[in-house]
């Protein structure tokens, strides 16, 4: 372990996170909210500051890092985020306890949109602000973000963002990882401003034009109202917002073939016709089952529409309370949560490209039950998969199965019912944000107990990177030397 | 004595050499012609082209009225054959060179009912040492006599050691029991006495107590060094040998191995050693593997260069510790500039074994030889004796002995009770007596006498 490599890289990006909290406190001065709203902005920017600069004051002479060290940067830097982040919301006041702050923090970080607030709107515009910009910074990840804006950091290993993007596979846009990431932040910050302007011109102020786009386009979640988006009671903006997330559940790397003209590529993606057929597969069989429920039809597909985008991209915005529909159509967004949305997305979830794995290896496994002798290959985007990338999407269900059941089990303990528990599980660790239940669309997380919030809140950065770099974090073997 | 020795390899020519050294009559049996030829050409014997397994070919041999029957080809199962036929031929004796760990394991039935008399197998010797020299860490070589009681420690004296400069017998109080039996200054052997002046670059011969040893390396090098991380390159039969050897609760082990199958075979059978498949010789996945946390690095791949490659790397990157297997000698001559440490050679390793079991042979009726090694390139040479009852030396205190030049009494063992040698001991028949010379070969404890 290269630990003062470790170190610097670590201590850059809490200085990056010192610029990160800038527009925030730029927003408090705009609204006029003085001392009051300026003072913990500053406060947690010095906080940031001072181990930042003491960590990256020194270059240290051996810059080597390798996997290892690529997912212990990860998941330290993402919870040292979510406690710095959270330290806006302690010292304003808005939250009291240091474990909620932590878990509100964190959950806008890793884009799930969970809130322990029960009253959003009695918060000051400068933290709401931050709520959702933490979502923005989150989305495409924290240290693909650096490694555009950082030369400094100077790593040409892809450990880091290998750790960081989610999916089974990694791929490089561009020769050089810089570019690559540089490339990547510039379509998202491309899109999220497209979305703003659409917002704007359908009548959102402003403000909340910005706060929910950088939700969508992080697919996070936190509203500014009470109900979501349902305050605003209006098709353009619900429709907008639901292409919107859909659009930012698609793996970038299909905007980057787009913007180079290699549209036939994209048409031909297997995982983008998964995911659609998914999607409207889902759409389909609940409108079925709400007819009934619904007297005018386009009010049906809008709220349909609108929640399984919402629910498949791991966003949360809700326009409906979803958590009072049938059962079946619950059970259906309840496994549209785990789906997820593409690989290589801003969305969380097991990723639309290893459920179709899955699939296939099950047909594959009842084809070869039929003729035990055949060769045949499990083919993914026109390709025969290896099987050690076969073995890896196959072990990382287990690993996911396996943390999941430890959630689930913490959680149970202070959970009123089944339901509750599992769906609370199932929206943190998928970073959607509302479950069903008493954590649904119009129920709030403030009801579990303290140790639960934690447990939670660290699902979240688990699921969020994928596990595997917060058990290597934890690993002793990664600390020892050798 | 007769010996007919069957195999012109590494091993083939060191017996040939030494064993002519040592006056015996020799006949090798070799299928290439122009390597018999250029054997003849090197070491006084004679030969004969052939199969050694071959009944003709050991007939032609004279094996029939031969002391000793030596197989040392490549081929195991040459070597069980050619010592089966020569024992029924009527040798009288055979030894065979075993590689494998399958026959390595059934080496009771072999010797018991087939009649070979010793098999020897190169790797498992070469693990073996390689295990004692993790128990020394400083040691550049370990030699060990009365069964493992005595180890004989070749040691490096360090620029900076404090002890640079000082007469023997100003060492420190502590050392007093520690014998420096031998040392070797630029390429020359001494016994050093009293006013032996310690240079830096000496190698010194240690014996005395394990700790004692362990101590003065440790006062030496003004650090002390403990082995806990070790990283073996290679995946091969030594590999396997030097893991059974290592305490895995003591030792956090790595090894990387080249080939998949190998590795995954390694990894299958030593479920608490971290198995790595990649390239041993590739500087930067070296560094990935983090090669410069261990402690030693043991280089056991199968290629001599890539061997030196990995300890000269190993080296450069800061650790303490490299031990290389190194087959072929004449590269160790090259070696001994570019700060290699511990050398193995497997196959120096069973010459020895064979020159003591010929020696001990020898010399049936007076004391036997029971441990034998050769030190500084065979320079000098360290004998451990089993006392007969005939012994000319025995019953009268060591000061009244008129003991050769050149000859130092290392220890004596009597029972499990050991004994450094003073004036006022005596040698009684029955003690283990462990001789070091810098002269003629040894071959009874009498030669001692003048």
């Amino acid at each position: 372990m290269n630990r003062h490599m470790v170190a610097f890289v670590c201590g850059r990006i809490l200085l990056l996170l010192v610029a990160l909290l800038l527009p925030s406190l730029i927003v408090a001065l705009v609204y006029g909210e003085g001392w009051t709203g300026v003072w913990p902005f500053l406060v947690t920017m010095l906080i940031a500051a001072a181990p930042g600069l003491a960590l990256s004051l020194r270059r240290p002479t051996n810059t080597r890092i390798y996997s290892r060290e690529g997912f212990v940067i990860v998941a330290l830097s993402w919870f040292g985020f979510s406690v710095i982040g959270a330290l806006p919301f302690l010292l304003s006041g808005v939250i009291t306890c240091p474990i909620d702050a932590f878990f509100e923090a964190a959950s806008g970080f890793t884009t799930t949109g969970a809130s322990i607030l029960l009253d959003v709107e009695a918060l000051p515009h400068s933290l709401l602000f931050w709520r959702s910009f933490t979502h923005l910074i989150g989305g495409m990840g924290v240290l693909v973000f650096a490694l555009a804006v950082l030369p400094s950091i100077e790593s040409d290993d892809v450990s880091i963002m290998q750790a960081e993007v989610p999916g089974p596979v990694f791929g490089k846009l561009r020769a050089r990882l810089s570019h690559t990431a540089r490339l990547l932040y510039l379509i998202y910050l491309a899109m999220t401003a497209v979305l703003v302007v659409f917002l704007c011109l359908g009548g959102m102020p402003l403000f909340d034009a910005l706060v929910h786009s950088f939700g969508t386009a992080g697919t996070g979640g936190f509203g500014i109202k009470n109900n979501s988006v349902a305050f605003y009671n209006s098709s353009y903006i619900d429709y907008c917002l639901a292409i919107g997330m859909f659009l930012f559940g698609v793996n970038f790397n299909l905007y980057y073939m787009l913007l180079y003209r290699r549209g036939r590529e994209i048409l031909r993606n297997e995982e983008l016709r998964w995911y659609l057929g998914i999607a409207l597969a889902a759409i389909i069989a609940i409108s079925l089952d709400l007819i009934p429920h619904y007297s005018s039809f386009s009010h049906l597909i809008r709220d349909v529409v609108f929640s399984v985008s919402s629910v498949m991209t791991t966003t949360g915005f809700s326009i409906v309370d979803f958590a009072a529909w049938p059962l079946f159509s619950r059970i259906v967004l309840l496994l549209l949560m785990f789906v997820g949305a593409m690989a290589g997305s801003t969305a969380g979830g097991l990723k639309v490209s290893r459920v179709a794995i899955y699939a296939k290896t099950f047909i594959q496994e009842l084809r070869l039950q039929v003729s035990p002798n055949r060769r045949l290959p499990v083919r993914f985007e026109g390709r025969p998969l290896g099987s050690h990338l076969l073995t890896r999407t196959g072990r990382y269900l287990f690993l996911y199965i396996g943390v999941f059941t430890i959630l689930l089990l913490i959680t149970s303990f202070n959970a009123p019912n089944f339901l509750s528990a599992f769906s609370a599980v199932a929206a943190t660790f998928n970073n959607i944000g509302p479950g069903f239940d008493v954590v649904g669309p119009t129920g709030n997380f403030a009801g579990f107990n303290r140790p639960t919030t934690l447990v939670l809140a660290i699902g979240m950065i688990m699921g969020r990177l994928e596990i595997i770099p917060v058990l290597v974090l934890l690993a002793p073997r990664s600390w020892r030397r050798g | 004595m007769n010996i007919v020795i069957v195999g012109a390899g590494k091993v083939g020519e060191a017996l040939c050499r030494d064993l002519a050294h040592e006056k015996h009559d020799i006949t090798l049996i070799e299928g290439s012609e122009d390597r018999l030829e250029q054997m003849i050409r090197i070491a006084d014997i004679t030969g004969i082209v052939g199969n050694g397994a071959l009944y003709d070919i050991q007939s032609e041999a004279g094996v029939a009225d031969c002391d000793i029957y030596i197989a040392v080809t490549p081929n195991d199962e040459t070597n069980i054959i050619a010592a089966i036929t020569a024992r029924h031929l009527g040798a009288r004796h055979s030894i065979a060179r075993v590689r494998s760990p399958e026959y390595s394991l059934q080496m009771n039935f072999l010797r018991e009912s087939l009649g070979i008399s010793l098999m020897i197998n190169p790797e498992y010797e070469a693990a073996r040492e390689i295990a004692r020299l993790l128990r020394f860490p400083a040691a550049l070589h370990v030699n060990h006599f009365e069964h493992g009681r005595l180890n004989l420690v070749e040691y490096l004296l360090p620029p900076d050691a404090p002890f640079v400069g000082m007469k023997l017998r100003d060492l420190p109080r502590e050392y007093t029991r520690l014998l420096i039996g031998a040392l070797i200054r630029e390429g020359r052997p001494a016994i050093p006495n009293g006013n032996t002046t310690l240079l830096a670059g000496d190698h010194l011969y240690l014996a005395g107590d394990d700790d004692l040893i362990a101590a003065f390396c440790q006062a030496a090098e003004r650090r002390s060094v403990s082995i806990r991380r070790v990283l073996i390159v290679g995946g091969g039969r030594l590999t396997r040998y030097i893991l059974d050897r290592l305490n895995h609760r003591h030792y956090q082990t790595k090894v990387i191995e080249v080939k998949p199958a190998l590795a995954d075979a390694l990894a299958a059978d030593y479920p608490e050693v971290e198995v790595i498949c990649g390239d041993g010789t590739d500087q930067a996945f070296l560094r990935e593997e983090r090669m410069a946390d261990y402690h030693t690095v043991i280089a056991a791949t199968g290629v001599d260069e890539e061997n030196m490659i990995v300890a000269i790397s190993a080296a450069r990157m800061g650790v303490p510790k490299t031990i290389t297997k190194v087959n072929r000698t004449d590269l160790l001559k090259v070696l001994d500039n570019v700060g290699l440490q511990a050398i193995i050679t497997p196959n120096r390793i069973v010459a020895d074994q064979i020159i003591r079991y010929v020696r001990s042979l020898e010399n049936s009726e007076g004391s036997a030889v029971v441990a034998y090694a050769r030190l500084g390139d065979g320079a000098l040479e360290a004998v451990q004796f089993h006392v007969s009852d005939s012994c000319k030396a025995c019953h009268r205190p060591l000061s009244e002995l008129a003991i050769r030049p050149g000859i130092l009494l290392l220890a004596i063992q009597r029972g499990e009770q050991r004994i450094t040698p003073g004036g006022g001991d005596r040698i009684l028949p029955g003690d283990d007596v462990v001789v070091i010379t810098g002269g003629l070969p040894l071959r009874d404890l009498d030669e001692i006498l003048a």
